[in-house]
């Protein structure tokens, strides 16, 4: 652990060593050059209503698909966490395929059943919501691509709070509903929030599914391939450089929460 | 609940209600829609002429269904479909195919102009004008392509262009050695030929002037008597005459203007914003808009008939001169 | 309060319980004896209500409670490793059943602090469970579960995860506390010497059924077989009286007979004696063993290779553990007179 790697005479260690900086290199120098590119351009790029917009929408969509996949992952998870039933294995196995198809793929299956022309779509337009180019079609495409980061994680921290600490809220008086909510949800909290905060960051970022289903409105990532198509690599780059300082700053949010102890929050 | 928990439910609430209250204002939640059946031609410009509409009227959402003029009207006439928009490539389709039981008034709001188009690679591109274009396409080491007039409305314009520029220059050869050069192309619509001018298969090209500008080519202009642009030669053109054939009929056209015609169909339901589209269309920003994308702007527009003209756009017509 | 459990089965992840029938009279502390995975826990949590059993009963003072939850069930439960409420302070985990209940801060505050007080907690009140020893974690689990003056208390392994002096602390604590709050107590346990010291009457479980149930003398002293002889008759268990200690050395009185152990205490005390320390001789051994008593064997058990003997020295009862080989040699028969030999050191005050 200790020992300097360099201190190994070993061609394969040096050789590991050698790649794995490549690798750091490759990873790292196109978000630091992209940052460092156009500092003074990003203020102004900020100034633009419409970037402002787009990032406000990003956020703000992002939070509405938290909240949603909240309300209806959580139970999800916990069912999952606790109960065994026919056909878990399966669902076990599969929550976690809306990450692993392709995001355009993603988006085009939403539109299949919730576009105009689909019969959910056209009962669900006659009731007023549309998910054409409407904030609908956003959150839709966010929470679908994004959701099961919550999910799995909320069941991980479910499943390391001993079910019979329930057990015991429940000799003492506490229904089922009482005793998630004084002992079990505040003991996976901390794992539920890392939850919420994959689901904002991965909301935040999705491309691929929100611009299959709406245009508008702007999402940062729809904006900024907008930007770049429009108007050329040169406009693109302070708004990239953007993007991924919010990016950082929403890592740097994960980590802190992931590994900081937590005051419980009884 | 602890003290924190309420404060950051509250600021969540307040968020998501503020958002939205904004979400609803910028009609992202519930945008009107304003549906617009078009002929192809017109895509470039309503698009554009869309996108700045819907920054001044961000709830209203441009719904654009592209097809043929004939098509689009039929989608009204006899597929009982709904739209607040109609723009045609052939103004003359709305009076004959849908007064008086689906539309009422036509707006004349573009024309666009037949043009010779070419590339910086086309032989004898640095000696072509508007004088003796039909003399340089007469050479034969030059190859030119048109569309199919059979199948494409650009198609037996060309050969109208061909046979005014035989009256025009009173040569009536021209008609021979252009209609019957050898080496002609034809490809069934005109934007197929695009890419054989690009490639250099070919130098010279009949387009609408509005392709030739959206794909910056270089054009030659032709005479107001020759590119079926102007409403006052309509006599004129009528001179020219194409036989097609339209399934196993033979069809005679005769020569006419190329005018764009716009009308709010009696079933459409949004007809505010549809007015208020037409609005801006025609205002200085929509004009210039429809000039940069190649078709002429006509202001104020014309009419057949401005008394059926609704009264909110009345102030933006003038009236055919002459008979149809 | 009676616990009746009548034909009680249920199958669950890697346990079964198999017709098992029970009655716990009212006030009784009542030990459930067994080696691990002989589905003692999973009975003890059906008593409790955490699962629905697949056939059966169970009454509470005579009311059928079978499909009642646990939270309408007032049981007192202590589960294996206590299961404090990580996130909350020693007070708020004893507070927490009060706190279900609705009750007034002040009256909570009352009901608390007389607990804490009551277990000698107070001044742990505002720790975390983290920050605990074992047995102070032991005794808030069981304060916690005593709030709600439970008539019934339920305690899954309640020592096993203490050190031996903690255990011996937490034991005298465990009687303590049964005599002086009248509360009927079911103790789940493998260990025989916390069933002996603790236990009114016990109940042997193995494979998911009772094999015996009695007071701990009938159980340790008669064991209905094999099993159970192996089991529960690892230990020659007494109470004993110390008559005399000197350089050491103690005399202890197991009602009328004498035994002399290494130990500095005093009084009252429970003495224990492994069966393979004692020798069984047909003579007089003569050895430093300080210990030598005569007695007569009542019966033995056939272990096997091994044999348990069963021997009466005056009233007493002891178990002796030896070979078949040597059973076979000196021709042991029951009504015989044996010797059994044990030095001192092998006396363990419990």
């Amino acid at each position: 652990m200790g020992e300097a790697w360099i201190a190994e005479k070993s061609p394969f260690i040096i050789a590991s060593g050698i790649l794995g900086l490549l690798m750091l290199i490759f990873l790292y120098l196109p978000i630091i050059n992209t940052v460092i590119a156009s500092p003074d351009r990003m203020i102004s790029a900020l100034m633009r209503p419409e970037t402002r917009d787009a990032i406000f929408m990003s956020f703000y969509a992002a939070l509405l698909a938290t909240l949603i996949t909240f309300a209806f992952g959580i139970p999800l998870a916990y069912i999952l966490a606790r109960f065994s039933f026919p056909g878990k294995s399966i669902i076990d196995a599969s929550i976690d395929l809306p990450i692993l198809i392709p995001h355009d793929a993603a988006g085009i299956a939403l539109l299949l059943l919730f576009g105009p022309k689909a019969p959910l779509g056209r009962l669900l337009s006659g009731m007023g919501i549309s998910f054409i180019d409407t904030l609908f079609g956003v959150v839709l495409a966010m929470t679908f691509v994004s959701a099961p980061f919550m999910i799995r994680s909320a069941e991980d921290a479910f499943k390391a709070v001993n079910p019979q600490m329930e057990n015991v809220a429940r000799s003492l008086g506490a229904s089922r509903f009482r005793a998630f909510m004084h002992v079990t949800f505040p003991l996976a909290f901390r794992g539920i929030l890392t939850g919420c905060l994959l689901t904002w960051a991965r909301a935040i970022s999705e491309f691929g599914a929100v611009i299959i289903l709406a245009n508008i409105p702007k999402t940062a990532p729809v904006y900024l391939y907008e930007v770049f198509i429009n108007e050329g690599l040169t406009a693109a780059i302070p708004v990239t450089s953007l993007l991924i300082i919010m990016a950082v700053l929403i890592f740097m949010a994960v980590k802190a929460i992931a590994t900081r102890p937590l005051k419980p929050v009884y | 609940m602890t003290g924190k928990t309420i404060i950051v439910s509250a600021a969540l609430l307040i968020i998501v209600l503020g958002g939205l209250i904004y979400s609803y204002q910028a009609g992202y939640l519930f945008p009107e829609y304003l549906t617009v059946f078009h002929a192809g031609s017109l895509s470039i410009p309503l698009h554009r002429l869309g996108g700045e509409f819907s920054k001044v009227h961000p709830r209203i959402h441009m719904n654009f269904e592209s097809s043929g003029s004939v098509d689009a009207v039929r989608k009204i006439t006899d597929l009982g479909r709904s739209c607040d928009l109609l723009f045609v490539a052939d103004w003359i389709l709305i009076p004959k195919m849908m007064y008086d039981q689906h539309a009422d008034w036509v707006l004349i709001f573009a024309s666009n102009e037949m043009v010779i188009a070419y590339t910086d690679k086309s032989r004898y591109g640095d000696e072509i004008n508007s004088t003796n274009w039909y003399k340089i396409l007469s050479r034969e080491d030059v190859a030119f392509g048109r569309s199919d007039p059979n199948c494409d409305p650009c198609g037996y314009r060309a050969l109208m262009v061909i046979q005014l520029a035989s009256i025009y220059y009173g040569d009536p050869s021209i008609n021979k050695t252009l209609s019957e050069h050898k080496r002609t192309v034809i490809r069934p619509k005109s934007v197929e030929l695009l890419a054989l001018l690009e490639s250099g298969q070919i130098d010279y090209a009949f387009e609408y002037k509005s392709v030739a500008i959206q794909h910056n080519l270089k054009y030659v202009e032709l005479p107001d008597e020759i590119n079926l642009s102007n409403w006052t030669m309509r006599d004129y053109y009528r001179q020219a005459k194409v036989t097609i054939i339209k399934g196993d009929r033979r069809v005679l056209i005769a020569g006419a203007p190329i005018l764009y015609g716009v009308t709010i169909p009696k079933n459409a339901r949004n007809v505010d914003d549809a007015m208020a589209f037409i609005r801006f269309m025609l205002s200085e920003d929509g004009r210039r808009i429809i000039e940069e994308c190649g078709q002429n702007a006509i202001y104020p527009a014309y009419t057949d008939d401005p008394s059926r003209v609704p009264s909110e756009l009345r102030g933006y017509v003038q009236r055919l001169l002459g008979e149809m | 309060m009676e616990v009746k459990v009548e034909n009680l089965s249920k199958r669950w992840e890697n346990f079964s319980l198999c017709d098992v029938n029970l009655r716990i009279k009212d006030g009784e502390y009542f030990i459930i004896l067994g080696p691990t995975g002989a589905g003692k826990t999973l009975l003890l949590e059906l008593i409790a209500g955490f699962h629905k059993p697949d056939s059966g009963r169970i009454l509470i003072d005579g009311v059928d409670v079978t499909d009642l939850p646990p939270e309408r069930r007032g049981i007192g439960y202590v589960p294996q490793d206590y299961m404090l409420f990580p996130h909350m302070t020693v007070y708020e985990n004893v507070e927490f059943g009060l706190r279900m209940r609705a009750m007034p801060k002040n009256e909570r505050e009352r009901i608390v602090t007389e607990i804490l007080e009551f277990m000698g907690l107070t001044h742990l009140r505002d720790r975390l469970p983290m920050t605990l020893s074992g047995g102070e974690m032991q005794k808030t689990a069981i304060a916690r579960a005593l709030v709600l003056r439970p008539k019934l208390l339920l305690l899954d392994e309640p020592l096993s995860a203490l050190d031996a002096n903690t255990q011996r602390l937490m034991r005298d604590e465990l009687k303590r506390l049964h005599e002086e709050l009248k509360v009927t107590v079911i103790h789940v346990t493998h260990n025989q010497v916390e069933a002996y010291v603790l236990a009114d009457r016990l109940a042997v479980m193995r494979n998911g059924r009772i094999i015996q149930v009695g007071n701990p003398e009938e159980v340790f002293r008669r064991p209905k077989d094999t099993f159970i002889a192996r089991f529960v008759g690892f230990e020659n268990l007494f109470n004993a009286r110390i008559i005399e200690s000197r350089n050491g050395i103690a005399e202890f009185d197991l009602g009328g007979v004498r035994i002399e152990a290494v130990t500095d205490r005093t009084g009252e005390c429970i003495v224990g004696i492994r069966p393979d320390d004692i020798i069984v001789s047909r003579q007089p051994l003569r050895s430093s063993m300080r210990n030598t008593l005569k007695g007569r064997i009542s019966d033995f058990i056939d272990m096997g290779s091994l044999i348990s003997l069963i021997v009466n020295v005056k009233s007493v009862t002891f178990v002796a553990l030896i070979t078949k080989r040597s059973f076979l040699e000196m021709g042991l028969k029951r009504g015989l007179d044996v010797y059994l030999s044990f030095k001192a050191s092998a006396v363990h005050i419990i």
